[in-house]
């Protein structure tokens, strides 16, 4: 065969190769083998206990029915302005009454951990419709109605909830280790998705002194379009946490409205 | 010199073949190890509609991974080159789409998994100049086959050497073939038939 001279020769010869030596016909044949293999080993995976999973695939969050009520002093969880507030109210179709599965003067200040009824149901819980006293905050906080996506305030919520003690834990899931190390929410752990594939042993260590049926997991990148929370959440989801959020509007968002942040590769910075 | 010259080459297209086939072995072995993180990287390219995800993100790893069977063993080269070629388009194609669309934020391109061979972070001009190389590479194998150490080569050859002795019909010897007792002897080559009939 003579040797192509110009680019035209080279396309020449392409084309003459392509359409000899049964080119088509194999390429056609290698490609259908892999779509052949990956049909029957979806269908192994899928139909397997741990299937792949798409962020969609992830129910909402799941209702917890902790046992304290948020210590009052809390109050400066206020809505930002742009909250709306009618989407934090409970869905009157998820429960009978509002009001009727806790009695405010009851759960006030922690006095129904002694109660031990107070369990997560296995069968697929009605919300739980609690009354959220005025003097918490004016807005009916109730993060069992919060849905997958927070706002600026319903994070605030969540991290004043975990400042009293309550179960939530809040994940940085930006992949990056310099930005997590450069500034993050005070307290968040940094557990990418990739470091949960690779077992990463502090994520994991601190992943597993949490009760996943009894914690409130906020997720947040680096806000904008980033698709690390969601990555992360599948993750978490396998890991057993069912009750995850997304801080949408992420750590800029945070930073901004002059919250708590750390620096350093630990959440305490130590 | 010309021979010298050939082995040389042949013995290039043989290192590009197992460092291709190489690259898409690793390509695919990694994704196939964790293919929820290459569903989770195909779903953050946002090119895919949902439910395709999942397959694709096994079908890219097996077509891969048979391209790399196929390279290293040098059986199919010349389709197996295109096939590479052809996927490392799709993926040059993906990423320009990422860095034309502001709205979509891709952290990790996923090409390798959570391997770097070159670059790192989001996709951008390095991975596309590295495509482009596997794409020159790819095409110079389609180009020019398998080189040293194909099975390919070895079945041409095979195949070759058959249809001479099929087109001669007799076992070549070095000794001058006798008359035969009755007639030409049949099937024999234009160069033995001239002389039988000389």
């Amino acid at each position: 065969m003579a040797e192509p001279k110009s680019l035209a020769g080279s396309c020449a010869a392409l084309c003459q190769v392509l359409l000899t030596d049964r080119v088509p016909s194999r390429a056609l044949a290698l490609i259908g083998a892999g779509l052949i293999a990956a049909f029957f080993h979806g269908w192994i995976v899928q139909s397997s206990g741990s299937p792949i999973l798409l962020p969609r695939d992830i129910p909402p969050p799941r209702p917890i029915l902790q046992s304290s009520q948020p210590d009052p002093a809390i109050t400066d969880a206020q809505p930002d302005a742009t909250d709306e507030p009618g989407s934090l109210m409970p869905n009157p179709d998820d429960g009978p009454e509002p009001g009727t599965l806790d009695d405010p003067s009851t759960t006030q200040g922690g006095s129904s951990t002694d109660d031990p009824t107070i369990e997560h149901p296995d069968e697929d819980p009605p919300a739980i419709n609690r009354v959220v006293e005025p003097t918490i905050d004016p807005v009916s906080m109730d993060p069992n109605t919060f849905g997958v996506d927070l706002t600026l305030a319903q994070t605030k919520y969540l991290y004043d909830l975990m400042l009293v003690g309550e179960s939530v834990l809040f994940v940085d899931a930006r992949n990056n280790k310099e930005v997590y190390t450069q500034g993050h929410i005070a307290e968040a752990i940094h557990a990418s998705a990739q470091m949960i594939d690779a077992g990463d042993p502090d994520a994991m260590m601190v992943l597993e002194m949490f009760d996943p049926a009894m914690t409130r997991v906020v997720i947040y990148c680096a806000g904008g379009d980033c698709d690390e929370s969601l990555t992360t959440r599948t993750r978490l989801y396998n890991f057993g946490f069912e009750t995850t959020y997304i801080f949408t509007d992420g750590y800029p968002a945070w930073r901004e409205a002059g919250y708590p942040i750390a620096t350093g590769d630990r959440p305490e910075g130590d | 010199m010309a021979t010298l010259a050939s082995a040389a080459g042949s013995m290039l297209l043989l290192v590009i073949r197992l460092g291709l086939g190489g690259l898409f072995g690793l390509a695919a072995v990694i994704k196939l190890g964790n293919p929820q993180a290459f569903a989770d990287a195909i779903h953050a390219f946002k090119l895919l509609p949902p439910h395709l995800n999942v397959f694709a993100a096994l079908a890219f790893p097996w077509v891969e991974l048979f391209v790399a069977v196929a390279l290293i063993v040098g059986v199919w080269t010349r389709a197996a080159a295109a096939v590479a070629a052809l996927l490392t388009i799709g993926f040059i194609i993906a990423i320009a789409s990422v860095m034309v669309r502001a709205d979509v934020v891709v952290a990790e391109c996923g090409c390798f998994g959570d391997f770097v061979v070159l670059c790192t972070g989001s996709p951008g001009w390095c991975h596309i100049g590295q495509d482009v190389v596997l794409i020159g590479l790819s095409t110079l194998l389609v180009l020019r086959g398998g080189g040293f150490l194909a099975v390919d080569r070895y079945l041409l050859s095979r195949a070759q050497k058959r249809a001479r002795i099929g087109w001669i019909s007799v076992p070549p010897t070095s000794e001058p073939p006798s008359d035969p007792p009755t007639g030409r002897p049949m099937g024999l080559g234009p160069m033995e038939s001239h002389r039988h009939g000389a």
